[in-house]
């Protein structure tokens, strides 16, 4: 069963409760939280995900409170906790979708070390996963956005989750978080996208959220390995780039970016090795979705 | 020979270079080389080192280092002969400051050691 398929009042009870139960990838998620507005954001975005197995255990227990403060008493602020934790100052609540998103992030980021983390975004063509590493501010979220509304499997925009063991990368399709004029160049690009509300005045800008497509979520239990590893950097006005990167310089900027690399030690040594020596390597500048998409296109063509 | 303090260990760049040229003082390595998971990238090497979870990113020259330093104790001024010859290069003022600092660098991660002869 669905978030979607939910009644308005059951999924409102749920959060106000015991919490909303979802699979998200390769984790379970619990979300609580009484506000109205996050309450009617999550019902919207949250559609395509599926409901937890009774029986399963929720790796994640996120709430969204409100919070009072003495310093500014009129203002309405809310705050984000894990497992009673508070790793941020409380924010406005307008922000309380931009901050749970922005939280259970940094929750896997923090706990989870039985998988490699790379900051990479990653969608799947043919069969394999296409990585996309990249810096904050490289376009990457808006990148793999597009990329989902034209064929490919949204794996994630934020994290490459691999096995070291096996090398499979496992999907983590979750909301994407546009910035700026990316939400503007998204909405013009891709009218079908599915969009939450702009929030504004957020760490990082105005920030709104693309939703991922049903196809990505109902199939976030199937793995794949990579075959191909692009670094990708929009740049205004630049002609198309697509070039080949030393295997050297790849291993350095994917462990070098990656969120676990030196707690996993000798083992993500040698899957990052295996998997540098498995996948071609290109560094890809662009200033136009239609010329990236016919490149990549070429690219992960069987 | 006796150990003497670590160059690293010493504050400021000033002690750092009036120890690289002590004379009588050898390089060698400090760690057991074939412990080292070494990766090729075309004359270019990821290195693990198991003892420190550290990985290096060493150049051809970098490696080369490490594999004159563990067969036996050598001067700086012998290094630079021995790789000079084996990359063929042509006599440089800087090169020996450059091996001094890539030597610096190898001792504040464990990968060598300096002794000096005990006279």
């Amino acid at each position: 069963m669905n978030v979607g398929q939910l009644s308005p009042d059951t999924f409102r009870t749920l959060l106000a409760t015991s919490g909303l139960r979802i699979k998200t990838g390769p984790f379970n998620l619990s979300i609580q939280t009484r506000l109205p507005h996050l309450i009617d954001q999550l019902h919207q975005m949250y559609a395509h995900y599926a409901l937890m197995d009774a029986v399963e255990i929720a790796e994640f227990h996120v709430r969204i409170v409100a919070k009072r403060s003495i310093r500014r008493p009129l203002a309405r602020l809310i705050r984000f906790e894990i497992d009673g934790r508070s790793p941020f100052p409380p924010v406005p609540a307008e922000q309380a979708l931009a901050t749970l998103e922005w939280g259970f992030n940094l929750a896997i980021a923090v706990r989870i070390n039985h998988l490699l983390l790379f900051h990479s975004a990653a969608v799947e063509r043919n069969g394999h996963v296409l990585l996309l590493p990249a810096w904050p501010g490289s376009g990457k979220t808006t990148l793999s956005a597009m990329l989902m509304h034209r064929g490919y499997r949204l794996f994630s925009d934020e994290f490459g989750l691999m096995d070291p063991q096996s090398g499979d990368f496992f999907p983590l399709p979750r909301l994407m978080p546009l910035k700026n004029q990316s939400i503007e160049i998204i909405r013009d690009y891709l009218p079908e996208a599915v969009l939450g509300p702009e929030i504004p005045g957020t760490l990082k800008g105005t920030v709104a959220h693309v939703r991922p497509p049903l196809a990505s979520i109902e199939r976030s239990d199937e793995p794949a390995k990579a075959r191909w590893i692009v670094f990708p950097k929009w740049s205004e006005g630049t002609a198309l780039r697509l070039e080949p990167l030393p295997q050297s310089e790849a291993f350095l900027l994917l462990a070098s970016n990656a969120f676990n690399y030196e707690v996993l030690g000798e083992a993500a040594f040698d899957a990052v090795t295996g998997l540098i020596r498995g996948c071609e390597c290109r560094k890809l500048v662009y200033s136009d979705f239609d010329s990236a998409l016919k490149a990549l296109d070429a690219l992960t063509d069987d | 020979m006796r150990l003497i303090p670590s160059v690293a260990e010493l504050a400021g760049k000033k002690f750092k270079k009036k120890y690289i040229f002590l004379p009588g003082m050898y390089w060698l390595s400090n760690i057991d080389l074939s412990s080292l998971k070494i990766e090729n990238w075309d004359g270019e090497y990821t290195v693990f080192q198991p003892e420190s979870g550290k990985t290096h990113f060493l150049n051809e020259m970098g490696l080369k280092i490490l594999l004159i330093l563990d067969q036996s104790p050598i001067t700086l001024e012998a290094l630079c002969q021995e790789l000079s010859e084996y990359f063929t290069l042509s006599p440089a003022s800087s090169f020996s400051g450059q091996i001094a600092k890539i030597l610096l660098r190898y001792e504040s991660l464990g990968l060598v050691a300096s002794v000096t002869e005990n006279t």
